[in-house]
């Protein structure tokens, strides 16, 4: 697959080949511009793929059945609602019901926590992470089976990053798949079964890495030596 | 002291200073045109006991409201259509820019001939001359900020149409445009349907006693109209201010 924004002549991405499975994270990395958004917009189609194509096994065309996180999440939600009416604005497309939506929300809050989230506050009476948590969350709420995330870490704070690790996990035993955009590299390797690498410009997947370790994950991860070796590899390839 | 108290107090000052301003250049010697507060006051005492005033007010507020409320009614909808519909806009665009550049005043023959000497051509007028504000301030409104694409983006990807983008971003995004333009227009439709009243052929209306008051020389009742308008404009203003307050600025 590749893509050209209808500005430009110079591909974004060029020849992006992979295959993702169902109930697997894929984490996407790579330098800044180098065409992450790009690809997860692409995912959800949000924009086409001006060369190749991308299928997805239930043949659906990603318009209904894609939770995303934005990278800008806070532009994403609509000034004018509250964080609740945002968070249920799935809902409202899909027209369930008033009754269904309150208890949609409440299973929500089984997986996912949302006690820190003043609900009833406009965006503009919140905080960064608390926003961040309502796109999360927002992504989640209509159990799609592709759930995008574009740096979803970037608000949150450790209570918040763990919350999201778990989520991620029970994302992935529910069959789910997830791509996410992650800067760091502890992160993509804790939460990720693959950590896709983009490279170049125009972009190409220089790397496809699988990480090894059995879920679910804890950051225990972190000291074991493999992590550290993978980590290390990871990094070599980054700079070839 | 309470902060509605503080709020006030300036303002209060304000108009005492604007009143002691007045009375001040009343009283001197050149001020053939500029009548003194107790002369006005008394005028006023006279003229607000009429019933002929109030009828008068309510001519006026009658001919602005209805050719204010008819150009919100079009104007609006047309401008946020075309502010997301590109293709129509640019299709309209010259028409209505040459249009919208003609001064009113200019095209009063047109209205006299086509609508007559009645209430209608005076609506009309006030129509002509709000209908291009609502419509400007709807477009641009539409048209959106920074964050337009995104969260019409977000509404795609939540499972929303375009029509649903329409009215959880557009109308909402526009709504404060649309504001402006409500204060600007609810001004400049008081300033039209008296302008009318004046010079278009009225049998009432407060402009007309302004104009009767200003020829037969009773300058004292021509500023008690001159007043009665500008307290008008203050109340329009403060109303939709207030609404604006309530329901859209909080939102935002």
């Amino acid at each position: 697959m590749s893509f050209t924004h209808g500005t430009t002549t110079v591909p974004i991405l060029s020849d992006i080949t992979f295959v993702a499975d169902v109930g697997e994270v894929l984490a996407i990395r790579g330098a800044n511009g180098c065409g992450k958004t790009t690809l997860l917009n692409l995912l959800a189609a949000i924009d086409a793929p001006t060369g190749g194509s991308i299928r997805r096994a239930d043949g659906d065309n990603g318009r209904t059945s894609t939770g995303y996180v934005f990278q800008n999440f806070s532009a994403s939600l609509l000034p004018w609602l509250t964080l609740r009416e945002n968070l249920l604005l799935p809902l409202r497309f899909a027209d369930v019901s008033g009754a269904n939506r309150s208890e949609r929300l409440l299973e929500l809050k089984a997986r996912y926590d949302l006690t820190m989230v003043p609900l009833d506050n406009l965006p503009a009476q919140s905080s960064g992470g608390q926003k961040q948590r309502t796109c999360i969350a927002r992504a989640v709420l209509t159990h799609s089976p592709l759930v995008l995330m574009d740096e979803p870490f970037s608000a949150l704070d450790d209570e918040g990053r763990d919350d999201l690790i778990r989520l991620v996990a029970i994302l992935r035993s529910e069959g789910c798949l997830v791509v996410v955009v992650v800067h760091d590299l502890d992160d993509a390797l804790l939460v990720a079964d693959r950590i896709l690498l983009l490279r170049g410009r125009p972009a190409t997947l220089r790397a496809d890495i699988k990480t090894p370790w059995p879920w679910p994950r804890s950051t225990s991860v972190k000291t074991t030596t493999s992590f550290n070796d993978l980590r290390t590899a990871v990094l070599r390839e980054n700079d070839l | 002291m309470t902060r509605g108290l503080k709020l006030l107090t300036l303002p209060v000052i304000g108009a005492m200073v604007a009143i002691a301003a007045w009375q001040l250049l009343a009283t001197s010697k050149s001020a053939l045109y500029l009548p003194t507060l107790r002369a006005t006051l008394s005028a006023a005492q006279a003229t607000l006991v009429e019933p002929q005033y109030w009828r008068d007010l309510l001519a006026t507020c009658r001919r602005s409201a209805l050719g204010f409320l008819l150009a919100a009614i079009t104007g609006v909808p047309l401008g946020l259509l075309l502010g997301v519909w590109d293709a129509g806009y640019r299709f309209v665009s010259l028409p209505v820019d040459f249009v919208r550049s003609i001064p009113t005043a200019a095209l009063l023959p047109v209205f006299l001939v086509v609508f007559g000497l009645g209430d209608l051509s005076k609506i009309a007028v006030v129509y002509f001359g709000c209908v291009f504000v609502f419509f400007i301030g709807s477009l641009y409104g539409a048209r959106g900020g920074p964050d337009t694409l995104a969260r019409k983006q977000a509404i795609r990807v939540m499972g929303g149409g375009r029509v649903d983008q329409f009215v959880y971003v557009v109308i909402p995004e526009a709504v404060l445009s649309v504001a402006t333009s409500l204060r600007l227009a609810a001004s400049l439709a008081l300033v039209l349907a008296v302008f009318t009243e004046m010079f278009l052929g009225s049998d009432d209306g407060v402009g007309r006693r302004l104009i009767d008051a200003y020829l037969s020389f009773r300058i004292p009742l021509m500023y008690v109209y001159i007043a009665t308008l500008g307290l008008v404009g203050v109340t329009v203003n403060g109303l939709l201010e207030s609404v604006e307050r309530r329901y859209v600025a909080s939102r935002m």
